[in-house]
């Protein structure tokens, strides 16, 4: 396959269509080869199990008890990589052993990894999870089935929805579709994809019927990339070591100068 | 040389930390990095690196900040305070690359930094930096014992290239002191506004300055007290000089940066957070800073 | 289902009342957000907010055991404001039909009641008829004694206000329920009513789905797309195995068993053969009965079967009167048990001891069992009954043998599915370890007990004789071959076609009465013929009327009918009703039907649309329900409410078991709380195959019931505490899950909670717990014989900390 035929992917979250049955975190589960968790009663609200992402867990459905008046409502949510094209977590890794490909997919190179965690520390949304408790940790995230995207197939996730709540697709299509079904059913959704813009955009796009906060999701992130912030400074990293090596020597240099004019050769003890 | 092992109250207290350092090494390898820190999925950095090595990193700031005063700046009174200086900075590094060690989830690995090609990282830069500036200090310091063990040669060689090489080191301390501050600008969401800014490689850099004199003036007596000699007093108050000003300079910036970026309102928001700025504030550069600039205190 | 899944794409209005499909039929949630994208308001009736609450346009609550109150309002609604569809009323009902004097309907009992055997005289209720002998008809519906006008006053107690004082609904939310679904009697917009076991499990279950069936038929929404009345199938091949008979008094497809006074042939048939009062306008397809019979005793007992012997007639058991009077459904068996009766027990595929009703009565019957088969995936509760915590396994004689069945993704067979869609799976593994398809373990069963019956036995010829060739290993292309059937001889059809023997017949149409065909399933037959096995089709092209038919993919009993009783969607000249969504319509040029395939090959004329009825027009006055010819409101056998609408409190006709020590009932005084059950998308039924599942166990690992926060409140219990929940049969302890989902109904002027126990746990399996059903009553629906497993009384209360 030539690159140019490669289309980045995006996937459609939409929450007003989902009906928290977990099949998706199921199918996840399968095929990243997750184990069980040892769960008792739930940990979250609702139905929900386990409370946040871990690393055997890549995909997390929230369950949301909305009570407005006496009127409840149910609400899910859900926690995946959001697969940002400006990833904060690649940006941050010192060995390139998390990146992002042409498809879309953020992954992780367990081969380069040295379990620095400054993935887990820099991404926004809080994704990366770690073994802890292993001699030789990974990080852990969803890879938006990254192997399977390779051979032509949809993430497992995707593929098991049984309402269509996730959609999946090349990225231009899916952003139409995302900003149609706002369009057409304005009264179901609140107008906001919750990833269109967000840290400069990312590859999972979000619809809610309720505000996003409302169901847990982090809001308030900048609309810039978030690596924009640290690049302000690295990227000038070359121009000012050598800046300053100029000034320090030239410092020096007169420094020395002046001292060898008056006559002594330092203290050295 | 007749050695005779002569173990203090201190040294037995050094022994016992060190023996309970390896008890927690050995556990956190036998059983995952969860077992001794406090860290979890959300907040993945805990008292390891912000404490440990940041601050062991901050602290060694004392070599490039006196080395600076010295070599660069010229203030050579100051020289007696520079073989220390860089010991000191040498200890801090190789202290905080073996906390890093512990730390980091797969230390067989840390080679991959330097064969990787990561220029977003800070955490590259920072890698890079202070490995460079290790074997800096290393060769900085290599002359005392080469001198004493009469490697001539050896030390001709390293006298030869010490400038550019000092020269290396310190602006290597540049740009990873304030690279460990890059690295924290981009996680606003996890850092307050307090504390969160653009500018935070400045005030990572400021900060090590700060540390820098400081250190100096620790060091300094401490040694005088175990060694027995007499503290330069002249030469320690023209240091906490030094430092009050680079206090008072670091305070001006954080403020201005603060009214700068807006967040000055959350100073007076009744929380944890301005609390604690404010104890930080008050005990971390408002006090020293009336007290350096009391010449009785000096 | 009178429709399919695929079906509700054509609906304008879903009421989904009774069933929770988000959870319990999820990928059925496909069709529902699509419809509900193309603009279908979804309504959802039940005690709870549950996750198809959460998709739903509205969400009415209503107290359990309260659907008919709340569907009679619908019927008065829709008549009151005249929103019936006239002309389908008219003319496919049995609406102008006069009921004869026998009928009446006083304070709640209907003419022919007799409180000793709880039973009706059902022969009061006929229609009156004519110098005939046909039924007596008044179109303009204006006879007081016609069907409509007995309806229309029998709902008409059921006003709003009286309704939702005893469903707890909010009156508003329970108009606009009203309004929207009434909505659909206009000729070109289809309302499809979805139910499931909300419905179905109560002392008056079936009385539940005749209120849906005649508000439907009012409105015009049967035979139509996107209409139906939808009962959303449970068990994975559920639909199959009723389809095959088997239930307790039933024969495949419907036929049903002889009975003692059956003696022969002719008197048997003449007995099960339907016949039509209105012979000329009544196709009255079962009048087909005995040719389905002789060919299912042909394909049962091949050459034995003759008409000399009445074609062994006499191998078949005898329906009997039951354990004590009351046949022998689920009920009655597991008394059957407890009193000694039944020695030895056949387990395939089910697990009693945590699904049943009043399951602390089945583990003691249990107990009593000489011998026990399971065939099951795991060793399930059952299977382990005699294990099971506190019990001394030295103390229990039953000799218990598990044999190792295989899963569905192991072996090869069709699935029918809720829509009757057959559709045929191929093996997708190779069955672990030494597990077995049922087919397997079932034809070693009965070659075994062939060969036993070859050297001795009590009437050892109807195993001696049975036909069993499925090949060395049970071949289950052989078993659908048969079902289909085939002619044994040469046969000449009346008009001239010849079929020759051995040749699969084409269709149930070909079935004869001579013992010239056999067929092992008259309603299967069709859909393994000389084209093949239909069931394997995977041809996703529509039918010309684009409304979803889908007519080559899989087959649908009967004959590929897609929407049953689709006659009903056309007028008397064939034209249908709503000609955007057509599903039949007659080309008068070509004479021929098009569309789905139509119910009755017939030209449209005089000839009434429901032919599998005798009378071939849509029930709204049934004289064959056991518990009445109209559903009338009954409180359910526990309850905490007096019944405002007549004196009597509960179902006149249901099954109360009061005959063992387990068999006691609660009063409210002890008992205040409403208590149901239902289930959730992360298990499956008992557990076993969910509990066993580490990834579906670690989403909900634990026995929990689900409280509203007002009654949490009061008793002091919050999320996550451990409760003990009891009725007058037990007490289990769960954990509680509080929640603004459960709220409290306004009854009649007083505060009534209820509370929820999804009944999944049971002792075995990786994460256990307590059986709900320990909890339930021996109580049964009188037609269906149900357990009514979705209300009873219970109380809850927080574990006393110190006892723990
Ligand atoms: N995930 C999953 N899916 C399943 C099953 C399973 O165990 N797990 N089981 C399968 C089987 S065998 C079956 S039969 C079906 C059953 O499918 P459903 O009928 O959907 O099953 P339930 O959850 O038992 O009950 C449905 C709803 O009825 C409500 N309800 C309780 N009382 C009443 C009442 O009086 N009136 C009304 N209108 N509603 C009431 C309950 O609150 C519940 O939400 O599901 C099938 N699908
Ligand atoms: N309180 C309460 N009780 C209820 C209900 C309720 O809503 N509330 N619902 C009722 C309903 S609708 C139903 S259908 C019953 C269900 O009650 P059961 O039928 O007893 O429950 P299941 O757990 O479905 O049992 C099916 C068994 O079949 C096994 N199995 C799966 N596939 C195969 C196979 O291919 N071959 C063989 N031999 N075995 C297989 C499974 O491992 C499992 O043990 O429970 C009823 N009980
Ligand atoms: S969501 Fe987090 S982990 Fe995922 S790509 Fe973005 S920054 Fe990386
Ligand atoms: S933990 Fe591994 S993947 Fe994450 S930043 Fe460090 S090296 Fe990169
Ligand atoms: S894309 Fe793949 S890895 Fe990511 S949540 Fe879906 S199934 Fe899991
Ligand atoms: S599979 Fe789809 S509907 Fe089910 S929980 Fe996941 S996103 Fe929601
Ligand atoms: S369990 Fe099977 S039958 Fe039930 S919804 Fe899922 S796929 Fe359909
Ligand atoms: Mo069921």
């Amino acid at each position: 396959m030539s690159t140019s035929t490669v289309k980045p992917k995006v996937m459609i979250q939409d929450n007003t269509r989902c009906i928290g049955c977990r099949a998706c975190m199921v199918a996840c589960k399968s095929w990243n080869d997750r184990p069980e968790d040892k769960t008792d009663f739930f940990a979250g609200a609702g139905y929900q199990n386990p409370r946040d992402l871990d690393a055997n867990n890549y995909n997390l459905i929230t369950f949301n008890e909305i009570v407005t008046g006496a009127k409840p409502d149910w609400v899910f949510g859900r926690q995946l990589c959001m697969h940002c094209e400006h990833p904060a977590c690649a940006s941050a890794c010192p060995t390139t052993a998390m990146f992002k490909t042409d498809l879309g997919p953020v992954v992780f190179d367990e081969s380069r990894c040295i379990g620095c965690r400054a993935c887990m520390q820099a991404c926004p949304f809080i994704i990366p999870k770690y073994d802890y408790d292993s001699f030789a940790p990974k990080i852990h995230k969803c890879t938006f089935c990254a192997d399977r995207l390779e051979v032509g197939m949809d993430p497992a996730c995707a593929t098991v929805c049984p309402t269509g709540a996730i959609t999946f697709g090349d990225r231009d299509d899916m952003v139409t579709e995302a900003k149609r079904r706002i369009a057409t059913a304005p009264g179901t959704y609140i107008p906001e994809i919750y990833g269109l813009e967000e840290v400069g955009g990312t590859s999972v796009l979000h619809l809610s019927s309720v505000p996003f906060e409302q169901i847990g999701y982090i809001t308030g992130l900048p609309k810039t990339p978030m690596p924009d912030l640290t690049h302000r400074w690295l990227r000038v990293t070359a121009p000012v070591f050598a800046v300053l090596y100029a000034v320090f020597g030239a410092l020096n240099w007169i420094v020395r100068r002046r001292m060898r004019r008056q006559g002594h050769d330092g203290e050295h003890t | 040389m007749n050695w005779r092992i002569r173990l203090t109250w201190w040294d037995k207290l050094l022994l016992a930390i060190m023996a309970a350092a390896a008890v927690v090494a050995f556990v956190r390898f036998a059983t995952g990095i969860g077992t001794i820190a406090n860290i979890n999925n959300a907040y993945p950095w805990g008292w390891w690196v912000g404490y440990g090595i940041m601050t062991m990193i901050a602290i060694g700031g004392v070599g490039f900040t006196i080395t600076a005063l010295v070599e660069i700046l010229g203030v050579h009174r100051y020289h007696s305070f520079l073989r220390p200086a860089v010991l000191m900075a040498f200890l801090c590094y190789a202290g905080a690359i073996t906390m890093l060690m512990v730390e980091l989830g797969r230390p067989w690995m840390v080679w991959m930094v330097l064969v990787s090609w990561a220029p977003t990282s800070a955490l590259f830069e920072v890698g890079w930096c202070a490995f460079l500036y290790l074997t800096v200090l290393a060769l900085e310091f290599s002359q005392v014992p080469l001198e004493q063990a009469g490697w001539d040669r050896t030390f001709r060689i390293v006298r030869a290239i010490y400038i550019p090489i000092m020269l290396l080191g310190v602006t290597l301390s540049h740009l990873h002191q304030s690279s460990l501050g890059t690295l924290m600008t981009l996680i606003p969401h996890k850092i307050n506004a307090l504390w969160w800014s653009d500018n935070l490689p400045l005030l990572y850099l400021f900060s090590a300055m700060m540390a820098g004199p400081a250190m100096a003036i620790l060091e300094h007596l401490a040694a005088a007290r175990w060694l027995g000699f007499a503290p330069r007093m002249d030469l320690l108050a023209g240091l906490a000089k030094i430092e009050a000003w680079l206090v008072g300079l670091f305070f001006a910036f954080q403020m201005g940066d603060l009214f700068y970026r807006g967040a000055a309102d959350a100073m007076f928001i009744a929380s944890w957070f301005a609390v604690s700025f404010w104890v930080e504030i008050a005990f971390g550069l408002m006090l020293p800073f009336v007290l350096l600039m009391m010449p009785e205190v000096r | 289902m009178t429709n399919h899944w695929v079906d509700m794409l054509n609906a304008d209005v879903v009421l989904i009342m009774g069933g929770n499909p988000a959870e319990d039929h999820p990928i059925a949630m496909n069709w529902l957000a699509r419809a509900k994208e193309q603009g279908t308001y979804i309504l959802h009736v039940d005690p709870r907010f549950n996750r198809t609450s959460s998709i739903a346009d509205v969400f009415a609550k209503l107290r359990s055991g309260t659907d008919i109150a709340f569907v009679g309002g619908m019927i008065n609604y829709a008549i009151e404001h005249n929103r019936i569809q006239q002309e389908y009323v008219r003319e496919y009902t049995n609406a102008s039909w006069i009921v004869g004097d026998g009928y009446s309907f006083t304070d709640g009992l209907f003419a022919g009641y007799d409180p000793k055997t709880r039973r009706y005289d059902k022969s009061q209720w006929t229609y009156a008829l004519d110098g005939q002998g046909r039924p007596r008809r008044d179109p303009t519906l204006k006879h007081p004694r016609c069907v409509f006008q007995l309806l229309k006053q029998h709902f008409s107690r059921y006003d709003a206000d009286a309704v939702c004082r005893i469903t707890g609904t909010p009156k508003e939310n329970y108009l606009r329920v009203c309004d929207l679904y009434t909505s659909t009697f206009a000729p070109d917009r289809a309302g499809t009513w979805l139910y499931a076991m909300g419905t179905a499990q109560h002392s008056h279950g079936t009385q539940n789905i005749r209120s849906y069936a005649i508000l439907q038929l009012l409105l015009g929404n049967i035979g139509v797309a996107g209409g139906g009345v939808n009962a959303m199938r449970g068990e994975s091949n559920v639909q199959g195995s009723t389809d095959q008979g088997l239930n307790w008094d039933g024969l495949p497809g419907y036929l049903r068993l002889p009975v003692e006074a059956d003696a022969d042939l002719k008197t048997y048939l003449s007995r099960v053969t339907p016949t039509s009062l209105d012979p000329a306008n009544s196709a009255n397809w079962l009048q087909n009965t005995p040719k389905y019979v002789v060919s299912l005793l042909k394909a049962w007992w091949g050459e034995h079967a003759t008409s000399e012997n009445d074609f062994a007639l006499n191998y078949l058991p005898k329906l009997g009167a039951g354990f004590q009077g009351q046949g022998y459904a689920f009920l009655a068996l597991t008394h059957a048990m407890l009193a000694g009766e039944i020695k030895g027990l056949f387990c395939f595929g089910q697990n009693p001891v945590v699904g049943g009703a009043n399951a602390r009565l089945i583990r003691a019957g249990m107990d009593k069992l000489d011998w026990l088969v399971v065939a099951d995936l795991f060793e399930h509760e059952t299977a382990g009954f005699w294990k099971r915590p506190g019990v001394d396994p030295a103390k229990i004689p039953t000799e218990v043998f598990v044999l190792p069945a295989c899963s569905g993704v192991e072996k090869e067979g069709s699935i029918v599915n809720s829509g009757r869609w057959a559709q045929w799976r191929h093996q997708a593994v190779k069955p672990i370890a030494d597990s077995r398809p049922d087919l397997d373990i079932v034809d070693g069963l009965a070659k075994a007990m062939k060969r036993a019956y070859e050297k001795d036995g009590v009437f050892p010829e109807p195993i001696r004789h049975l036909a069993w060739d499925y090949g060395e290993h049970a071949d289950p292309h052989r078993v659908a071959r048969e079902l289909n059937g085939r002619f044994l001889v040469n046969v000449t059809e009346k008009d001239g076609k010849e079929f020759a023997a051995g040749k699969q017949v084409p269709g149930f149409a070909q079935l004869r009465d001579d013992g010239s065909t056999m067929s092992g399933n008259w309603i299967y037959c069709g859909g393994y013929t000389e084209e093949g096995n239909l069931a394997a089709r995977r041809d996703t092209s529509d039918a010309p009327n684009k409304i979803g038919l889908h007519p080559k993919w899989g087959w649908t009993w009967p004959m590929n009918r897609r929407i049953l009783y689709n006659r009903a969607s056309v007028n008397r000249k064939g034209e249908p009703f709503n000609p955007r969504k057509w599903v039949i319509r007659w080309n008068a040029e070509q004479k021929a039907w098009e569309g789905d395939v139509p119910d009755g090959g017939m030209p449209p004329g005089e000839m009434n649309p429901f032919i599998m009825l005798a009378s071939g027009v849509g029930q709204l006055y049934s004289p064959d329900v056991a518990d009445g010819p109209f559903p009338e409101h009954y409180e359910p056998v526990e309850s905490p409410v007096k019944n405002p609408f007549s004196k009597i409190q509960s179902s006149p006709c249901a099954q109360v078991w009061q005959s063992t020590e387990f068999d006691k009932y609660g009063k409210p005084d002890v008992f205040p709380i409403v208590a149901t059950t239902y289930r959730v998308s992360e298990h499956w039924q008992t557990g076993a195959m969910s509990r066993n599942m580490p990834w579906l166990a670690g989403l909900v690992p634990s026995a929990f019931v689900e409280i509203g926060t007002a009654l949490a409140n009061r008793e002091g219990i919050k999320n996550g505490d451990k409760v003990i929940v009891s009725s007058a049969r037990g007490s289990i302890e769960v954990y509680a899950l509080v929640t603004e989902r459960f709220q409290p109904f306004f009854i009649e002027g007083q505060t009534i909670d209820e509370i929820g126990l999804p009944w999944h746990w049971g002792y075995a399996g990786i994460v256990p717990g307590d059986i709900c059903n320990d909890l339930t009553a021996s109580v049964g629906d009188a037609n269906s014989h149900i357990p009514e497993t979705k209300v009873f009384l219970c109380n809850i209360k927080k574990k006393n900390r110190t006892s723990a």
